[in-house]
């Protein structure tokens, strides 16, 4: 009868754990519901839509008709598609080196030395960041400008007039030009990211390195790399998937030219859809900008996590 | 209740029957929307002015207009359709094909009827009306509302200094330019950043090489054409020769449009090949007198039609308009005499036939006017077909960099022509 009333007694106990444990485990996914629904309205949705106009002939004006994989097919032989996608590899690979080093080093400079007006010096690094990548392109265009353009003046003051060029007209110049441009902006992002990194270092961490005669070779290789992985990682898929959607910085400057020099996907998928109004064809190649930007995120991380495994 | 809270009191009720009766007011207003491709300030106000006077004739209609570049109308423009959306009317670019594909789509409101109503088929010519509702024959969707005309423009004080005479000949013109490149004086300023600027160069050279009927045939893409013709070949070498020769702005590849306009408008070059929507500008900027002549042929033999003087944008009416009786009536409007003039005043070359021309409004336009007289039409190859025009752009860009020889940049039109103009997408 005792154990019949014990019973009785634990059975509101057990209904109401049960319940606090399905509040635990379900209440999150109702939290996560709206940003779930505005995930697959304006993400999900929109993907689906792209790979069914891939499959289709369309002007983006007249019915379209269906294509199959034919567009597919088209894009394994078209060489103006692998000359841009090369452009971009090009792009990626110095994005990967020269804006992270040069970060990089500022933020090393900017957070590890005493140096007067850091603070002042971070501002003005970071500022070409805060501008429109289109207001940044305008500049670069009068910087370029053959006649009157900053370089080919400053050029013609110093009598070097022999070095003075049509930069963005070359070429064989037209894309180390167009990056040159692109990374006066984004050095600055990866230096903040970096002095952020930096910041949190714990200096006692660099104070024993001394004690131990380590010098800031030493330091930077054992202490300061080390700390600052999650940040390097982090600008580096950053950087490089930002380089593969390269486009305002391309299509102001030079829409590609001269010819296809500095034709990069994302331009070339605009001509295709808008300008060529093969709409079909150029989310077919929105598709594969899309595949090769998740697979080298994809192979980065997992190379991360075998280093990080071995380390 | 005490005299503030009557007038309290008061006071709400009046702004309550304001905001009742407002909208009452307002029923008898209707907006009418045009769209028209053309971003140049000149353009603008110029519609802007139009409007207006038809508004001002219309009491309780509102004309709002927007103006679009090139590029974003034909981007734009299709999207607002596809929704069921965009303008009462608008002036359409590029007409054959966004005009015709829109018509294809029932966009657009066909104006066959009302045309001959209107009278509108006795002022403009037939023969434009077929090419731009090329798509949709013997039906009209469009009136062509200005031709453009390509040929070169040059600053009469450099040639009045230098002692030169306008060109008869093509050996007569590439004397002049040689003359200038001599005096230190860079010849032509072409925008071959943009890429379409150096197509202009390279078509007036094909126009002055080939019989109307090759480029006309290739316009229709008639596959009894071909690109890779030994006239093709001439017009292309003989651009390619002007470019070492330094005929060419030799900074022509990082030039834009804008850019090679201003240096002829600042007088650092001599002459800018170009089409008359820029005509405006060169009448007004320069300190100097412009002046124009059709670009000389490169086969004198042949009869003369200048590259690219072709009936263009086009008057068309929304298919989804509420405002179908006003639309055919400002598009009326658009389209006569008292419009057409104030379009010619400004020195557009309307494509309106007057009874009897009015007088040129600068002497830039007279030298136009001129030029048109003695010139036949000779469409724009690749208008039709946006591949080709691409292509061309493309291949003119690495053909002047040094990087294509004119025999592999005719074989790539060619392959283009068959690949993308021949069997359209």
């Amino acid at each position: 009868m005792a154990d019949a009333k014990q019973l009785a007694g634990e059975r509101p106990m057990l209904a109401f754990t049960a319940k606090l444990a399905w509040q635990k485990n379900v209440s999150p996914y109702f939290f996560i519901v709206p940003a779930l629904l505005v995930y697959v309205a304006f993400f999900v949705f929109p993907l689906v839509k792209l790979v069914e106009l891939s499959l289709y002939k369309w002007d983006g004006i007249l019915p379209r008709k269906f294509n199959g994989l034919r567009h597919y097919q088209r894009l394994l032989v078209d060489d103006r598609f692998w000359e841009a996608l090369s452009h971009n590899f090009s792009w990626m690979i110095a994005a990967i080196i020269i804006p992270v080093i040069l970060g990089l080093m500022l933020a090393i400079l900017l957070s590890r030395s005493s140096m007067f007006g850091s603070i002042f010096f971070r501002t003005i690094f970071f500022m070409p960041q805060v501008f429109s990548s289109v207001t940044v392109a305008l500049i670069w265009q009068w910087i370029y400008n053959p006649s009157y353009g900053a370089i080919n003046v400053g050029l013609r003051a110093i009598g070097l007039d022999y070095l003075a060029q049509g930069w963005l007209g070359d070429s064989d110049l037209v894309l180390p030009a167009l990056f040159i441009a692109w990374s006066w902006v984004h050095y600055g992002f990866t230096m903040i990211i970096f002095i952020a990194a930096i910041d949190a270092v714990d200096e006692a961490l660099f104070d024993a390195a001394k004690v131990d005669g380590a010098n800031l070779m030493a330091q930077f290789r054992h202490i300061l790399l080390p700390s600052i992985r999650g940040a390097l990682t982090t600008i580096i898929l950053v950087t490089a998937i930002s380089s593969f959607q390269v486009f305002d910085m391309v299509y102001v400057l030079t829409r590609g030219g001269p010819g296809d020099a500095s034709m990069v996907v994302p331009v070339y998928m605009l001509e295709s859809a808008f300008t060529l109004r093969k709409v079909g064809y150029g989310a077919t190649v929105a598709i594969a900008m899309g595949v090769v930007i998740v697979g080298f995120s994809v192979l980065f991380l997992v190379l991360r996590g075998v280093y990080k495994d071995t380390d | 209740m005490n005299r503030k809270a009557i007038f309290k009191f008061a006071l709400l009720g009046l702004m309550s029957l304001l905001v009742l009766v407002a909208p009452l007011g307002a029923q008898d207003d209707v907006t009418l929307t045009f769209w028209f491709e053309g971003d140049a300030p000149a353009a603008v106000a110029l519609f802007q002015e139009v409007a207006d006077e038809f508004a001002a004739q219309h009491p309780g209609v509102n004309v709002e207009i927007t103006s679009f570049g090139f590029d974003d109308f034909l981007r734009v423009m299709p999207l607002a359709l596809d929704g069921g959306e965009g303008p009462d009317v608008a002036y359409v670019p590029w007409g054959l094909q966004a005009l015709g594909r829109y018509a294809l789509a029932g966009h657009a409101v066909e104006l066959t009827d009302l045309a001959a109503e209107n009278g509108w088929l006795d002022r403009y010519a037939m023969s434009d009306i077929e090419l731009t509702n090329g798509l949709t024959p013997g039906e009209i969707y469009g009136i062509p509302f200005e031709n453009v005309t390509i040929g070169v423009f040059y600053n009469k004080a450099i040639f009045a200094e230098q002692g030169l005479e306008l060109p008869e000949t093509l050996e007569d013109f590439e004397a002049i330019m040689d003359a200038l490149l001599e005096a230190g004086i860079t010849p032509v300023s072409v925008g071959g950043r943009d890429s379409w600027p150096l197509a202009h160069v390279w078509l007036q050279l094909v126009h002055t090489a080939m019989p109307i009927e090759v480029i006309t045939g290739i316009e229709n893409n008639d596959p009894a054409y071909r690109l890779d013709t030994p006239e093709f070949l001439a017009a292309t070498q003989k651009t390619l020769e002007w470019a070492q020769a330094g005929y060419l702005d030799p900074n022509m590849l990082s030039t834009g449009f804008v850019d090679a306009n201003n240096l002829f408008i600042n007088g650092d070059v001599a002459m800018n090949i170009g089409g008359t929507w820029v005509m405006n500008d060169f009448a007004t900027l320069p300190e100097f007198e412009v002046g124009f002549f059709p670009t000389p042929q490169l086969d004198p033999e042949l009869p003369w039609h200048a590259g690219g003087k072709n009936p263009y944008n086009n008057m068309m009416i929304n298919s989804a308009t509420e405002n179908m009786d006003l639309a055919v009536e400002f598009i009326g409007y658009m389209l006569g005499e008292e419009a057409q003039t104030k379009f010619w005043d400004a020195g557009n070359i309307t494509a309106y036939q007057f009874d009897e021309m009015p007088p040129p409004s600068t002497p830039l336009l007279a030298d136009v006017a001129d030029a048109n007289s003695y010139t036949g039409f000779g469409y724009n190859i690749g208008v039709t077909c946006s591949a080709l025009n691409l292509a061309t752009w493309r291949t003119l860009q690495e053909l002047v960099g040094g990087d294509i020889t004119p025999e592999e940049l005719i074989a790539t039109n060619q392959q283009v022509y068959e690949a993308d103009c021949l069997t359209s997408e």
